[in-house]
């Protein structure tokens, strides 16, 4: 696992600009950054996508135990919609996507950090962007990247209706181009893919419709679940007869109270970080994240602390582990997950050792055996 | 080889069009191809394909064609596909409209006020 400073194609910006990625760049500041690019073995590939797929059992494990034993409580998740969460367990409402943050220096494992399983973007650039950059800079070389192929396959076995409305939040260019991208993949799997924004849901007195009044059968939300429940129209969720997805049990894994489920269910896992709710129990320094807390916001962690709304749900304490610094550069790996197998990863970079919606997108190649 | 398929193409909206590039040589694929490799979207490529629809000439269809063909000037142009939506180009709506439902009534924006001070749902 080397970290290569290479010299950016000329005419990057064109080519993502051609490519529909509206989000290279933000605020001015280069999200996409091919100054540099990460070199893996094949081995190393191996391991990561191993990995990946023992979390994913533990993780489901994990899910099956809080909703048999009731555990919300150390997920912060309220009883009033414990039933709901239960049931999409029950029914096993399909997962799409997920991505998984692992903290790795290519040495011993890799530690799952947290997992994305609600609203995880950084997809579109892992899925399409570094691949077309591979084919471009290192086209002798490959990629751990089946992500977008795995989407397309994955949309027909949901179980989903062939129509479904996908929404977002609008003013944020990102979710948006996730969405699109999403919505592309559903229309390349035969799907009837609709959208419009998360604010002109209606409700019509028993179920959600479109702005045309259309029943809303299926429905990929980048808007968390948390939020879902909470808004005003929170209280229809549970007697609308609409699909969700993410299904809602995927509230189970996004909450960070599922660290510390995980540390006491399979307790010294080689892949899992000590996790506790209370904090001082790590046996060293720790890092304290909000149950329900997103891109970095209200982190403590030693040296480090950011800002953010986040943190009235109560904590997670983990282990800390600083993230590899290379060429002063903190480097996340994200290794995503689609339909329940590992299936590529992409690799965000920061100059701080937290990791936030700002930091940067780095590709990666590695020479196949 | 990681990336087992040999189909990368994709679309973004805003009318922006991408990417044929991402495979040289491999942008087209017949029905019976299509079938033999049970790509998902098999049926739209064949029906496309009969019709000639596709820009991939007799028997032929194409995915990058058809991505395009949907994301033209934000909905479907070509023929023989499946008609999609437009993207949604209206205000807030978060008001009360009506229309056919049990109650006679709907009402918008009962979603979205817990993310309004936040910049993005996504994680």
């Amino acid at each position: 696992m080397q970290r290569h400073a290479i010299t950016p194609r000329p005419d990057w910006r064109a080519r993502a600009r051609d490519l529909g990625f509206a989000f290279a760049e933000i605020a001015g500041e280069p999200y996409w950054d091919e100054t540099a690019a990460w070199e893996f073995t094949a081995g190393e590939i191996d391991a990561l996508e191993e990995a990946t797929n023992e979390l994913e059992r533990l993780c489901r494990a994990a899910v099956a135990h809080a909703v048999q034993h009731k555990r919300n409580d150390i997920l912060g998740i309220p009883d009033a919609v414990w039933a709901l969460i239960a049931g999409s367990w029950q029914r096993q409402e399909a997962s799409l996507y997920g991505r998984m943050d692992l903290w790795w220096d290519g040495r011993g494992p890799p530690k799952l950090l947290e997992y994305n399983a609600d609203t995880p973007t950084a997809l579109y650039e892992a899925a399409v962007i570094q691949w077309e950059w591979l084919t471009c800079a290192f086209p002798d070389m490959d990629q751990f990247n089946g992500i977008h192929e795995a989407l397309i396959a994955a949309w027909p076995r949901l179980g989903i209706p062939k129509r479904v409305h996908f929404t977002c939040q609008r003013d944020s260019t990102e979710d948006k181009g996730t969405v699109d991208y999403l919505r592309d993949t559903a229309m390349q799997a035969g799907a009837e893919a609709r959208f419009l924004y998360i604010d002109e849901i209606g409700w019509d007195g028993g179920k959600f419709v479109d702005l045309e009044n259309q029943a809303m059968q299926a429905v990929f939300k980048l808007y968390p679940w948390e939020w879902l429940l909470r808004d005003a129209f929170g209280n229809n969720v549970a007697r609308a007869p609409t699909r969700w997805i993410e299904p809602a049990w995927r509230l189970i894994l996004s909450s960070k109270g599922i660290l510390a489920l995980l540390w006491e269910l399979f307790p010294g896992h080689p892949n899992l970080l000590p996790a506790f709710r209370e904090p001082g129990r790590c046996g060293g320094a720790e890092i304290r994240k909000p149950l329900f807390g997103r891109e970095g916001a209200n982190i403590s962690a030693p040296g480090a602390e950011t800002p953010g709304p986040y943190g009235e749900e109560g904590f997670v304490n983990q282990q800390y582990l600083e993230l590899p610094l290379v060429d002063g550069r903190y480097a996340l790996i994200g290794s995503w997950v689609i339909d329940g197998e590992a299936k590529g990863i992409g690799i965000r970079e920061d100059a701080s050792p937290i990791t936030r919606d700002t930091s940067r997108f780095v590709p990666h190649f590695f020479k196949s055996a | 080889m990681r990336r087992p398929l040999v189909i990368a193409l994709v679309l973004m909206g805003g009318g922006v069009v991408m990417a044929g590039a991402l495979m040289p040589g491999r942008p087209r694929i017949s029905c019976d191809e299509a079938r033999a490799q049970s790509l998902p979207n098999a049926d739209e490529i064949c029906l496309r394909a009969a019709s000639g629809a596709g820009g991939g000439g007799s028997g032929h269809s194409s995915w990058l064609f058809w991505s395009s063909s949907i994301y033209r000037g934000g909905s479907y142009a070509g023929s023989g596909g499946t008609a999609v939506a437009a993207n949604t180009s209206g205000s807030a709506s978060k008001v009360s409209s009506g229309g056919p439902s049990s109650s006679g009534s709907v009402s918008r924006g009962g979603f979205g006020g817990a993310g309004a001070s936040a910049s993005s749902g996504g994680s």
